[in-house]
């Protein structure tokens, strides 16, 4: 009686940790920029692979581009945050039943997405502040 | 049945009681910031911490250690940790340390983690205003 329900306990707990790597993981906060004290102007620059093309653009143009990024960051979470619903349903299901989760969305492109958005948002905020911008 | 039924279901809605639950890490240049080394003189109030997710570049600061804190919802049912969660628990954070402003915040987005049915990160650099 107890080895059977020691089987059954397994059975559920490597079930629930499989569903937690089929589900979409949650995703990191990107990593923060890199200490602009002790730096000069050059090397923050480079350790921001910021490009000649990048250095000639105007307060306004950073501006605008800084509200596509913002609008490109919420598009892709708008992609997770809907697939999360889904998820968390095939979550509730597999919990309850131990089903197969099929149709769990891990989101790896929009979660790629937002880390390239926050780099360019980083460099972008480094721009206007180094031409002072309002 | 019923007994074991009522049991779980009472046990679900005492766990619910605390919707979320977070842990957090303060680190300089990859080294751990102890909480307990700051006196109580030095702590400030979580509600006048300033966060952005810009610089700033109108007053000097001194970086006191980026902050890594991560919400988490303690039950399967209970709603999302959002990002404004994440800013409170930032900010909670930062003034247990002594830090005036938060620069640089992000964050992650909600999912899966090996704690909690969902869990939101969020990062930040705690500064302190030279005075």
């Amino acid at each position: 009686m107890c080895a059977s329900n020691y089987k059954k306990i397994r059975v559920y707990l490597c079930a629930a940790l499989a569903l937690g790597f089929l589900f979409g993981c949650a995703r990191s906060a990107p990593d923060l920029p890199v200490t602009r004290a002790n730096k000069s102007d050059a090397e923050i620059l480079k350790l921001l692979h910021i490009n000649e093309a990048d250095l000639i653009m105007k307060c306004p143009e950073l501006g605008s581009a800084l509200l596509k990024v913002n609008e490109a960051i919420d598009d892709n979470e708008l992609v997770i945050k809907g697939d999360r619903r889904k998820n968390q349903i095939v979550g509730y299901l597999g919990a309850l039943f131990i089903l197969p989760v099929i149709g769990a969305e891990n989101n790896g492109e929009a979660k790629e997405n937002l880390e390239n958005l926050q780099v360019r948002k980083d460099q972008l905020y480094y721009l206007k502040s180094r031409k002072d911008c309002k | 049945m019923l007994k074991k039924s009522i049991i779980v279901f009472s046990l679900m809605f005492l766990v619910s009681g605390c919707a979320t639950w977070s842990d957090s890490q303060v680190t300089k240049d990859g080294k751990t910031v102890e909480i307990a080394s700051i006196s109580e003189v030095e702590k400030k109030d979580p509600a006048k911490i300033i966060l952005t997710e810009d610089d700033i570049t109108d007053r000097k600061y001194t970086v006191i250690g980026d902050i890594e804190v991560t919400v988490n919802k303690t039950t399967i049912f209970n709603a999302d940790p959002t990002p404004e969660m994440v800013d409170e628990a930032l900010k909670e954070r930062a003034a247990e340390i002594g830090a005036d402003a938060i620069i640089f915040v992000r964050h992650g987005s909600v999912g899966v983690s090996f704690f909690s049915w969902g869990a939101l990160e969020g990062k930040g650099r705690a500064i302190a205003f030279n005075n």
